[in-house]
């Protein structure tokens, strides 16, 4: 909900989030009132609770001008948020370009241990030196 | 030739020390008491039932619908902004534009495989060399990718933080209506003995109740603090992206962390 909508002829969220609050303050003084006279004896039981009941309409009507602001708050973020993901990811793609860089490293050393290997001449270990220049490469082009 | 390659190779090497700005969007990501207090809000309903009978039951279960149906978004929010702070401080960690690690076992794989020709002493001092220089380079790279991610961030943040505020009014106010709900539990007749032992219990049951909410409300109270610790601390980061390092930022984001996390202690020392 923008500044120029309206809901229940209200203009923005901090409207009905105002309004909401001032049906809670009236009837929270009217509770108060409902209590103090019932205490005093100048209601009897049946009348507080009936009192008890329309203030709890006027609580329903509060909470649902709440329920309709927080409701509101999520509309009006949809675009905000999606925009704050897009930077997120781009972020997540540099700190990715760093990370491949790692690799590339840690993969030449790999090729390094593969040519001291072969140069030595043995097998078994050319083979293991292969496998981890293998891994390396998988691991750069899965990012 | 040989002296290129592995130039090339360990140049990317860094040492930025951006420790207050990590410190910062640490302590920021950690806003755990939103989700909480998302999930309380939600949980209206679940707690008011039992006190309400009849119409009073009727009308709450239609305004629990409405919470249902937006509980899910909400903490989405919280989500999205926990993600930018937890990336913000990945962006401006220590070894996140760092391949000193990877460098330095390059360098111990030249030596070892003794292919080179190249001595121990010429590997280490290249291996030293590169690393200044790459350090140097890389700092600016990093702080220049700081300063374009809270330059585009700052705004869309803001709005989503401005928005997590009025998301706590509409909790706080909600709260204060359920707290209300309960006030029939004051309204019970004390003329017989009988009459003064339910008024009693119930009068007991609304105390713990509403030490229940108060506790609530006050965490929604500490809550908006620290949201509006980070919307601050946030533009203070905008306001000198591109002095990063700056002795005046550095003492604002101490002083920011600081708060943020006494404000984080307050939230779990508070007693339901």
């Amino acid at each position: 909900m923008t500044k120029n909508d309206s809901v229940n002829g209200l203009n923005s969220v901090e409207d009905v989030i105002q309004a909401a609050d001032a049906i809670t303050n009236a009837a929270d003084v009217a509770l108060q009132w409902v209590i103090n006279h019932f205490e005093a004896r100048q209601i009897d039981q049946a009348e507080a609770h009936e009192l008890f009941a329309s203030i709890n309409q006027v609580r329903h009507i509060a909470n649902t001008l709440y329920a309709t602001a927080g409701d509101s708050v999520v509309k009006d973020l949809g675009e905000t948020q999606q925009n704050v993901l897009n930077i997120i990811n781009e972020a997540k793609n540099t700190i990715g370009t760093i990370k491949k860089a790692k690799m590339m490293i840690d993969i030449i050393a790999d090729m390094v241990a593969l040519a001291a290997t072969i140069n030595a001449g043995k097998p078994g270990p050319i083979l293991a030196s292969l496998m981890e220049v293998k891994k390396g490469a998988a691991d750069i082009a899965s990012i | 030739m040989r002296l290129c390659l592995l130039g090339l190779t360990v140049l990317l090497v860094s040492c930025a020390n951006l420790e207050e700005v990590r410190e910062f969007a640490g302590e920021s990501s950690k806003l755990a008491a939103y989700r909480e207090m998302t999930q309380n809000w939600a949980n209206t309903y679940e707690r008011e039932k039992p006190y309400l009978f009849d119409n009073d039951l009727a009308l709450a279960k239609s305004e629990d619908k409405a919470r249902q149906d937006a509980v899910t978004d909400l903490l989405k929010i919280h989500e999205t902004v926990a993600m930018y702070f937890a990336v913000l401080g990945k962006l401006a960690g220590d070894d996140a534009f760092s391949v000193q690690s990877s460098a330095d076992d390059l360098a111990k794989q030249i030596k070892a495989s003794r292919l080179t020709g190249l001595e121990d002493k010429h590997v280490d001092a290249y291996v030293r060399i590169s690393g200044i220089v790459s350090s140097w380079m890389l700092s600016g790279y990093q702080q220049r990718e700081i300063a374009k991610y809270v330059e585009s961030g700052n705004d869309p943040v803001q709005t989503m933080l401005a928005g997590m505020r009025q998301v706590v009014k509409v909790y706080t106010g909600t709260l204060r209506n359920e707290k209300g709900r309960y006030g029939f539990l004051n309204l019970v007749n004390k003329e017989t003995p009988q009459d003064q032992i339910v008024a009693a219990l119930a009068n007991s049951e609304y105390n713990r109740l509403s030490v229940q909410a108060d506790a609530a409300r006050k965490k929604l109270t500490v809550l908006d603090q620290a949201i509006v610790k980070i919307s601050e601390g946030h533009q203070k980061l905008y306001d000198s992206r591109n002095e990063l390092g700056s002795d005046a930022l550095r003492i604002i984001l101490v002083s920011m962390s600081k708060d943020l996390k006494s404000l984080r202690n307050e939230l779990n020392s508070v007693k339901e």
